[in-house]
């Protein structure tokens, strides 16, 4: 099955705000720490400026968590 | 604010990293970091080395400065080389302290009083006295940033949003250098206003 890739920072409220929710709801994902490798910054900023960035296997992008700043 | 219950005591000031051992630490952006040391050499004239100098130098003057940052941050890979070639050409005492394993002293200069930006520059005498501090991006920054990406939008218009970001992000990174020469501008206000000069 393919999921979900979820680009994220450390120390980011708006990545564990998505986190947990997913938890809760337990959606399966792939977590891309930008912070950890370039290849995976670079990858994030072909999608967007504000993390979490998700990209969905249809191709559909969001970035940020509603209600959640950084 | 930092006052005299600031958690930046000389003691902590000196537990920062320096810049080179800070640049061998990071997991990402080396190579933009590398850059942007380059274009800070000439964002500085010689008049500026001079202030910033003088600025060090004289009695209560800027001896010190404190850099808040993260290696994944386009505005830190472009204003902490600056701040390195600032300090180094004043002879200032520059520490940096990774903003998400030093909190405490991210929370005394939030932007507006709320926001995590960085980096933050903050500058205190020899006798870790504040002086003032300087967060993120120079006005003219902010002023050319949503302009160049509704330029794009607007020249773009029908393409898909991954070109119109990555156009964008190479013409706001193509204004980086200038970005430089206005920080440096407003250290010097900044500075100036602080100590005098």
């Amino acid at each position: 099955m393919e999921l979900p890739v979820v680009f994220t920072l450390v120390a980011c409220p708006a990545c564990d705000a998505l986190k947990s929710s997913w938890a809760e709801q337990s959606i399966e994902y792939e977590e891309r720490r930008v912070d950890l490798r370039q290849e995976w910054m670079d990858e994030a900023r072909t999608y967007g400026d504000v993390v979490p960035i998700v990209v969905y296997p249809d191709g559909r992008v969001e970035e940020g968590f509603p209600g959640v700043m950084g | 604010m930092a006052d005299k219950t600031s958690v930046v005591t000389a003691e902590r000031f000196a537990q920062g990293l320096s810049y080179e051992t800070y640049l061998a630490q990071i997991n990402v952006n080396k190579d933009r970091f590398e850059l942007y040391n380059e274009t800070a050499k000439e964002a500085l004239v010689d008049e500026d080395v001079a202030f910033f100098r003088e600025a060090a130098e004289r009695p209560g003057g800027a001896a010190k400065v404190l850099v808040i940052g993260e290696d994944w941050c386009p505005d830190v890979f472009r204003g902490m080389p600056l701040m390195a070639r600032i300090a180094e050409v004043a002879g200032m005492e520059m520490q940096v302290f990774p903003r998400d394993t030093h909190m405490d002293i991210m929370n005394e200069f939030l932007n507006k009083g709320e926001f995590l930006s960085i980096p933050v520059f903050v500058f205190y005498t020899k006798d870790q006295e504040y002086l003032c501090h300087w967060i993120e991006r120079p006005v003219q920054a902010n002023e050319e940033m949503p302009r160049i990406r509704e330029q794009v939008q607007q020249e773009l218009a029908g393409k898909d949003e991954q070109e119109v970001r990555q156009e964008s992000r190479a013409r706001t990174n193509a204004r980086f250098p200038a970005w430089q020469r206005a920080s440096v501008l407003e250290l010097r206000d900044l500075l100036s206003n602080a100590i005098g000069g």
